[in-house]
């Protein structure tokens, strides 16, 4: 643990501690190095004084040269136990006597140096002058080991050691003791702060110690407290307001949620109500919103096209009117299409195409209305079909009327004019006998036409019963039919294997007795007919210039009779037009008409082509899809 | 002008000619009549002799391979024909035929009549309102 984050109490107690160990060891060291300095000038200053004492007493001896009396001088230094070594040098310089005197020469110095005694190392030794009177006599070496020394600071050490670590408990049981009064209050206070910041209560308050400073800190976190529980109780009133209000607020805004949500899904309910489809595109043409409806057009989930681009999910709309009015919307302008064929959906819309603007005026969205309107458009189609039927069947009612004008008024009117005549020449029987026969031609044509023109109407549309017919059967029946016609023309009728076809039986049976009679009427030599049947090739179709889709077979009625110029093709099949004189081939001018209305009726096609005493041939083009199996 | 009028009718009905050919000679013996059974036939008789230029031309409206209308714009494209006046002669006619009829180039569009005598005699105003004074006529 750092030092600065240790408690108080310890960071004094420690401070006291070092405090006064750093005295007492300096105290101690101060004693101490004042002690060995004085104990080794002590020690020196008795060595020099002993030498100087055995350099006297020397003296004698060496002005004697008497070795023995030098070394019982010499001996007297066992008294002291800490010389080591001692020598008597001569005026030259040998060594005249040694002490202790085993000891080898050599255990001495060989030159006698600067009088005076040094410490060397463990040991101080020194040379002292032998003098007699102002001459010197020789010189006294002298050698002390320094143990004394040693032992004084021993002692002296121990003595230190003792006092520091007395001092040291003595000052740690004061400092525990002493401290106390300084770091009780701080640590009081300390702990009343950490329980309001545990606790939050700011109630509590901490105990004044005294008037010192840390009475005046308590003082001032007290005051500091009292100023927080009052701010507290003002900020706790203010959030009680504010929560209130914020309550208050959001109820309200919840109240708004669930009426803008009702709203909501009020207009989704009515858009999804929509019968129309309706879907808004953002300006990259993107899908925003689709109703109900159009997403059951589309038969694509909502989820799938809100957010994708209309040419990304519709690529076939690239070049048309759908994508061309969004742009014109994009544009600003609103579009309205009266008829547009959805490529998507092969349904006809009415669509409406509206800029969604913004308070600038800028377009922000488009939105699609369309109107399905195929039910309509089928319904006028259907319509227009019935209307082009009932056109054919006003035209046929004109031809009616001009033929109720002009072809019965003819016989009508010669009856007229002959029955004029005849009373006029009644005195001449025979011209009145040849008007009233002429007069009986006319009513005899009369009401030939009448029956012709009853047989044209008897084929209307809603006789459209049809059966199986076997075609090979219905000529053999006319060929009976025509049997004494045939025979006295001697005509001969040759036929290819016919179809069973699905038709309406008496009306192929009228077509073909009406095409056979054609034949044999209008024949000058032996009639001789062929009729075939073959499908056609594409080419032959081609060529047949039959504008009917679908795959078609051919009748052909083939004969070698009068013909007629081919100019007159496209009129023979005109109701009442004759391309013969009457006189020489008698006729209503009803036979052909009544084919082709046959042929129409079975949705087929007849054409025809002839050449003036060549012959003439009928092509029936009729469509597969009758020929049975 | 007075010479005896050459009349010409196109009609395929060999009865009317019959008729209108009575009724002619009832205005005058000496009017003379030509006649055609269809309108190629009218057209190859003009076409193939030039010097023959009738009084007056009758067209019936109703004929095979050529109606009355088609075989008149056929006529006027005739030049030596220009002056001779003709008529639609037909049982039938709506205004808007007779209008037709009248802008091809006829000067009128006659009704056949269901009598006789009417026939006569609107024959004998109309051939005496083109040839005012013939004596042929008149006598």
């Amino acid at each position: 643990m750092k030092f600065r984050n240790t408690s108080i109490e310890i960071k004094l107690r420690r401070v006291l501690l070092l405090t006064s160990s750093v005295v007492l060891f300096l105290t101690c060291v101060a004693y101490f190095t004042y002690e060995l300095i004085t104990f080794r000038d002590t020690i020196r200053d008795n060595l020099s004084v002993q030498g100087e004492i055995i350099a006297a007493n020397s003296t004698a001896a060496l002005a004697f040269e008497d070795k023995e009396y030098a070394v019982e001088v010499l001996n007297a230094l066992k008294a002291e136990p800490h010389i080591v070594a001692a020598c008597i040098y001569d005026k030259e310089g040998a060594i005249f006597s040694k002490f202790p005197d085993s000891l080898d020469d050599k255990q001495f110095p060989s030159k006698i140096q600067k009088d005076g005694y040094q410490f060397t190392g463990s040991h101080i030794e020194g040379f002292t002058p032998i003098m007699q009177g102002d001459s010197r006599m020789g010189t006294l070496y002298v050698k002390s080991d320094i143990k004394a020394l040693y032992a004084r600071l021993r002692l002296y050490g121990l003595i230190a050691f003792l006092v520091i670590t007395v001092s040291f408990l003595l000052a740690y049981l004061f400092s525990n003791f002493l401290q106390k009064s300084i770091t009780k209050p701080i640590l009081d206070l300390a702990g009343t702060a950490k329980i309001i910041s545990a606790e939050r209560d700011y109630s509590v308050r901490a105990v004044r110690p005294g008037d010192d400073e840390v009475g005046l800190l308590t003082d001032a976190f007290n005051q500091m407290l009292d100023q927080i529980q009052t701010q507290n109780r003002e900020i706790i009133a203010l959030n009680q307001t504010l929560e209130q209000r914020i309550k208050e607020r959001t109820a309200e805004l919840e109240k708004t949620n669930e009426k803008l949500k009702q709203q909501n899904e009020f207009v989704e309910t009515i858009i999804d109500s929509s019968i129309d489809l309706i879907a808004v595109f953002d300006l990259d043409l993107n899908y925003l919103i689709l109703n109900k409806h159009a997403e059951k057009a589309y038969n694509i989930k909502k989820e799938a096209l809100v957010g994708k681009n209309v040419l990304s999910i519709f690529p076939d709309i690239k070049d048309s009117d759908m994508l061309r009015d969004l742009k014109k919307a994009l544009d600003g302008e609103i579009v309205h299409n009266t008829n547009y064929t959805l490529p998507v959906l092969n349904k006809y819309f009415e669509t409406y195409y509206v800029p969604i603007k913004d308070n600038d005026n800028t377009v922000r969205r488009i939105l699609m209305v369309a109107h399905d309107i195929t039910a309509i458009m089928e319904a006028n189609q259907n319509l227009q079909l019935l209307n082009e039927e009932l056109e054919k069947s006003n035209q046929s009612l004109e031809q009616f009327a001009y033929i109720t004008s002009h072809d019965l008024q003819e016989p009508l009117r010669k009856i007229q004019i002959f029955s004029e005549m005849s009373e006029n020449s009644l005195d001449d029987p025979a011209v009145t006998k040849s008007y009233l026969g002429k007069i009986n031609s006319s009513a005899h044509r009369l009401s030939q036409l009448i029956r012709a023109i009853l047989n044209y109407s008897r084929l209307s549309k809603s006789d459209t019963h049809t059966e199986e017919v076997d075609l090979n059967k219905i000529l053999e029946n006319i060929k009976i039919d025509l049997e004494l016609l045939i025979a006295e023309k001697n005509a001969v009728i040759q036929s290819g294997d016919l179809p069973v076809v699905r038709g309406i039986p008496l009306q192929l049976n009228q077509l073909f007795f009406n095409l056979l009679t054609n034949s044999l009427k209008f024949c000058e030599k032996q009639p001789f007919i062929h009729i075939s049947c073959n499908i056609l090739t594409g080419k032959e179709k081609e060529l047949s210039e039959l504008h009917i889709p679908g795959s078609h077979f051919r009748l052909s009625f083939t004969d070698n009779g009068i013909g007629f110029e081919q100019q007159y093709a496209g009129k023979v099949f005109d109701i009442f037009q004759r391309v013969h004189n009457n006189v020489r081939y008698s006729g209503t001018g009803i036979g052909l008409a009544l084919c082709k209305k046959i042929v129409d009726n079975h949705h087929g096609k007849i054409t025809v082509t002839s050449s003036p005493g060549e012959g003439t041939t009928f092509f029936i083009y009729l469509p597969c899809t009758m020929i049975s199996s | 002008m007075n010479s005896p009028i050459k009349c010409f009718l196109i009609d395929n009905d060999i009865e009317d000619q019959e008729i209108f050919l009575l009724a002619l000679k009832k205005v005058s013996p000496s009017i003379t009549c030509e006649f055609a059974d269809d309108g190629p036939i009218a057209i190859k008789r003009f076409t193939s002799d030039n010097l023959f230029i009738p009084d007056i031309i009758f067209i019936d409206m109703n004929m095979p391979f050529m109606n009355g209308t088609e075989c008149l714009q056929e006529i006027r494209k005739l030049n030596h024909l220009n002056a001779v006046p003709i008529y639609i002669y037909s049982t039938f006619g709506d205004p808007e035929l007779m209008d037709q009829a009248k802008n091809l180039g006829a000067a009128d569009f006659i009704l056949k009549p269901s009598s006789f005598l009417v026939l006569k005699e609107s024959l004998e105003k109309l051939l005496l309102s083109i040839n005012p004074g013939n004596h042929y006529i008149s006598k």
